[in-house]
């Protein structure tokens, strides 16, 4: 199997990943929705966006969907291998907060 | 930062980006300056962009930039026209590997099953003659290959053979055919287990059956191969004597005998196994406490071997004569190292 270039997956393109969960966005709107979820403590400049969504393309982790040709701006939406992805990477994150849990290095405030 | 400005630093880009992206980040950068006006805004705005490039330039150049096209317009199948779907890039599951496994161990009990089994043929064809793939077929069926009978059965005897002091020979025993050959009576012309070769003595030392051979001191068994070739009982008939070499044997459980004047060390016995020149075993059999024979061996007529129970060692050097081992034991201690002549006798 070969190993992917977003391997390990880098925070930009998980957030990505989550961005697209559950609709199609083009990248402005990809970006905005990466701002507001992590509570503007990631803004994605047009450097890193282009950069990951090209690496998510090349991997098929996303895809591009004809979207109005009016517009002419690309949308992506996520892909199975890209959803599977972005489950794995969320579990994984979830156990590590188990274990700070655990530890007592996080308080009760996070969930 | 103005359009303009942020076209000039899009140039350290690789081109594919800029042909790519070019225009989308230019309208990207151009929404943002619409969406975040003010000074302070504005200049967390041009940070942002030059702290953007200096982190987005090293995966700019690790992508490959080939063209990616959307794999579900390609795998879209047209009607009636067999293709193929591109499968995602994922690891076997576990229940695959299990059933793959299952599926496979099933597969080589089958074939184990099936190669057991006898090749069927017909024994006769219907005119009565066999084809000679049907007795091919037979002979593959047969646990016993004929070929080998016959060649037994015109071996020379070695009875008659040269004086030569040692021949080397094959021991045979006897078995019956299931079918004699065609044109052939069969009184034992059958021959079916091969041992390994054996030395035996001259045939003048064997001949009358009852010596002892000087190699091994037991008595040589012997055995007729009568063969009659051709059908003709009297005139062609060659008598071949067989002649069957038992192994050196020294197993069994063998008793100490006292009236040698010795000290009896294992009055319950030992039990010697030989596995051709390997001994091993142990003693006494009347003590819960039995010990193992160590560097046990058989050279021809001589036996050693030697047994200890942590406080003395026990040596026999001994030689096998008819149903006894003569020699001697040294029985050696921390203190002191004693010999005395032993004879140990065959338990019957």
């Amino acid at each position: 199997m070969p190993k992917r270039k977003l391997d390990p997956l880098p925070s930009a393109a998980f957030q990505i990943l989550l961005s697209l969960a559950e609709e199609n966005l083009h990248g402005y709107g990809i970006m905005r929705l990466v701002e507001q979820q992590t509570g503007g403590r990631m803004r994605l400049g047009p450097g890193t966006l282009y950069s990951s969504i090209q690496a998510l393309l090349e991997d098929g982790l996303i895809e591009e969907v004809d979207q109005n040709k009016e517009e002419r701006r690309r949308y992506y939406r996520l892909t199975s291998s890209g959803r599977k992805l972005a489950r794995s990477e969320a579990e994984r994150l979830a156990d590590l907060l188990r274990v700070a849990r655990a530890k007592n290095i996080l308080r009760g405030d996070y969930v | 930062m103005s359009e303009k400005i942020y076209g000039f630093l899009l140039r350290f880009y690789p081109p594919a980006f800029r042909r790519r992206y070019g225009e989308e980040t230019i309208r990207l950068l151009r929404d943002r300056l619409r969406d975040e006006p003010g000074c302070i805004r504005r200049l967390r705005l041009v940070f942002d962009l030059m702290v953007d490039i200096i982190r987005s330039l090293p995966q700019a150049y690790r992508n490959s930039y080939v063209e990616v096209t959307n794999l579900n317009s390609i795998t879209q199948p047209i009607e009636n026209v067999p293709s193929f779907r591109m499968l995602h890039d994922e690891p076997i599951r576990r229940g695959t590997l299990m059933i793959a496994g299952v599926l496979t161990l099933t597969t080589l009990i089958a074939f184990g099953y099936v190669i057991e089994l006898p090749i069927p043929s017909p024994t006769v064809s219907s005119n009565g003659n066999r084809s000679p793939v049907e007795r091919v077929l037979e002979r593959l069926n047969r646990s016993v290959p004929l070929d080998l009978a016959e060649n037994v059965a015109s071996e020379p005897s070695y009875a008659d053979s040269s004086s030569a002091s040692r021949v080397e020979h094959r021991t045979i025993s006897k078995a019956k055919s299931p079918i004699p050959a065609p044109g052939r009576t069969n009184s034992y012309s059958a021959a079916q287990t091969i041992e390994p070769a054996k030395l035996i003595p001259s045939a003048s030392a064997i001949e009358g059956g009852s010596s002892s051979s000087p190699l091994l001191g037991r008595p040589i068994a012997q055995q007729e191969v009568r063969t009659n070739l051709n059908g003709t009982s009297s005139a062609l008939s060659s008598r071949a004597k067989v002649l069957i070499v038992p192994p050196a044997g020294v197993s069994g459980r063998w008793i100490e005998s006292s009236n040698t004047g010795a000290e009896t060390e294992f009055p319950g016995g030992l039990i010697l196994v030989q596995q051709d020149s390997a001994l091993s075993g142990f003693g006494p059999l009347n003590s819960d406490h039995r010990c193992p024979i160590i560097h046990g061996s058989v050279n021809g007529n001589f036996v050693k071997f030697e047994l200890s129970d942590g406080r003395k060692s026990f040596l026999y050097s001994v030689k096998l004569e008819g149903e006894e081992l003569r020699g001697t034991l040294t029985i050696s201690s921390r203190n002191e190292t004693r010999a005395a002549a032993v004879r140990l006798q065959r338990a019957q």
